[in-house]
């Protein structure tokens, strides 16, 4: 599905992320982890379009995506949630899903069955669907970005720390989403700072230090989430347990 | 009631202007400050498409509308899509403004030139005041254009797009939205319609090279007073406006005419700093 092979980017002139290499397969959570830094919104931002490739290649379907600008990026399948909700907040809940749905080449049709899915996944915004985005609730708001994104019917969706600043109880709910998109085949790549929240859906997992990748994997192999902590701080631990440390084949 | 019609149809020319500035800015996040010389460029064309080659009215509206149209894609193709700071977009629309001042002066001279209307030009009495027939059409296609505007951009699903654009340009290309496409769409409406009202607006002003510079100072001021963004803020600021001039003109003196209307502006900005109809937005920071 999403093969990234040999990435570098970065802002400008300044490399952030130095030739990282990960897949991400249909019905599968790839993880990408990392302490705040560590180059993991930089990696999804180059994967959508939104941060220049300097080298190496991103793949969709074997389709090679990297020269495509963001909103080509998006019809061909890419989801996107980007950190901080970033949802229409002046748009009412409905207009926002529309929105998802509309530009991406999806039928009318469609696009009410969609809205249907949505709200299966998140009854929480279906009796809200004529209020403006901005007066929902954090979580809400997360529900509705994540929502959004699915309304284009994507083949991969990319999750940016939808954690942050949301209470345990609403993680655990957007986890439980996560989980249910995987079941339904979607591939997903997840970037989290929240260890045990992301290791709990992923089945791959690939920490990230300083713009490379320092360990990688299969999530089942770890039974002790110490050792990704280790390698957040610095600490590469060993290949045991079936993980690879540096960049994967 | 004659200087109240005078008003209102000169703060509908000022509401266009604000309007132009708005479908631009919300499209693109850019404010286009040759806006009101397209809004020039149109009354030339309308002058030379009605008295140069005598073509019928709806040719000249047509001809008008796509010549100008043409040029701001031009002006979004050369002067704003390279352009990566707000404080080189001010230099280059302002450029832009000054080439079209200097291109019409070239080609048409510095004197006024009449661009006579297609309907009645006699004066008409309405609600106790004395006003021509264009002038009614002036304020008419100002109402109906803010009228259309509101319905698109509240009902269509090209317009919810239009405003997210205006929203979050980054969330949405994440959305799919070629962010792109909306703002050379917007230059084309917004210079379409500037166009299009040409023929509506040279019989007001006459057809001038001095034209863009008066009105653009009028319309950013009918904008803020209406607030950055809003339709209906462009149709009440413009009015307002043209109303506050036109009344300071007539019974404190017309030295007193722009001076009450930047009076207003500061009583505006200092009680609701966004403006009449604007909305304080967000930035990420």
């Amino acid at each position: 599905m999403l093969s990234v092979k040999d990435l570098v980017t970065g802002y400008g002139d300044m490399r952030v992320v130095r030739e990282v290499s990960f897949d991400v397969l249909p019905g599968e959570v790839t993880a990408l982890l990392g302490r705040n830094g560590a180059g993991k919104t930089t990696t999804l931002r180059a994967i959508a379009g939104l941060n220049k490739i300097t080298s190496g290649s991103v793949r969709l379907d074997g389709a090679d995506i990297g020269p495509l600008p963001p909103h080509r990026r998006i019809r061909a399948g890419l989801g996107v949630v980007q950190e901080n909700k970033r949802v229409f907040k002046r748009h009412t809940v409905e207009a926002n899903l529309l929105l998802g749905g509309y530009s991406t080449g999806v039928r009318r049709k469609q696009l009410r069955e969609s809205l249907e899915e949505v709200y299966e996944l998140f009854p929480a915004l279906r009796g809200r669907t004529s209020t403006p985005a901005g007066q929902l609730s954090g979580g809400q708001q997360q529900m509705l970005a994540i929502g959004q994104a699915i309304m284009g019917r994507p083949k991969l969706l990319m999750l940016d720390e939808p954690s942050a600043g949301l209470a345990p109880a609403i993680v655990l709910e957007v986890m439980d989403s996560v989980e249910k998109l995987k079941r339904s085949g979607l591939g997903i790549l997840l970037v989290e700072q929240a260890v045990e929240a992301a290791v709990g859906v992923a089945d791959r997992v690939a920490v990230l230090e300083i713009g490379r990748v320092v360990m990688s994997g299969p999530a089942g192999a770890i039974d002790d989430l110490e050792i990704i902590k280790e390698a957040y701080f610095g600490r590469v631990p060993g290949t045991d347990a079936g993980l690879t440390t540096g960049a994967p084949d | 009631m004659s200087a109240i019609w005078a008003g209102l149809a000169l703060g509908a020319i000022y509401g266009l202007v604000a309007l132009g500035y708005n479908i631009v800015f919300v499209s693109s996040g850019v404010f286009n400050f040759a806006h009101a010389q397209l809004l020039m460029l149109g009354t030339f064309v309308a002058f030379f498409g009605t008295v140069t080659l005598g073509l019928p009215p709806w040719l000249v509206f047509v001809l008008a509308a796509v010549v100008v149209a043409l040029v701001a894609v031009i002006e979004e193709r050369t002067a704003i899509r390279f352009v990566r700071s707000t404080e080189g977009l001010l230099v280059t629309t302002l450029g832009f403004a000054t080439l079209l001042d200097g291109a019409t002066q070239v080609i048409w001279g510095g004197e006024p030139l009449q661009v006579p209307f297609f309907g009645p030009s006699e004066v008409v009495s309405v609600a106790g005041g004395q006003v021509f027939p264009v002038e009614l059409v002036l304020i008419g296609a100002m109402v109906l254009l803010t009228i259309v505007f509101v319905l698109v951009s509240r009902f269509s699903m090209l317009g919810i797009a239009m405003l997210a654009v205006s929203e979050d340009r980054e969330a949405a290309l994440m959305r799919g939205i070629n962010v792109r496409a909306y703002a050379v769409g917007a230059f084309a409406v917004a210079g379409a319609v500037a166009g299009a009202l040409g023929p509506l607006v040279g019989p007001k002003t006459f057809a001038v090279a001095t034209l863009g510079t008066a009105l653009a100072l009028k319309g950013f001021v009918a904008m803020a007073i209406g607030g950055f963004g809003s339709a209906p803020g462009a149709l009440i600021g413009g009015l307002a406006v043209g109303l506050i001039e036109a009344l300071a003109g007539r019974y404190l003196g017309q030295s007193f005419a722009t001076l009450m209307v930047f009076v207003a502006l500061l009583a505006v900005l200092l009680f609701k700093p966004t403006g009449l109809f604007g909305h304080a937005r967000e930035r990420v920071v």
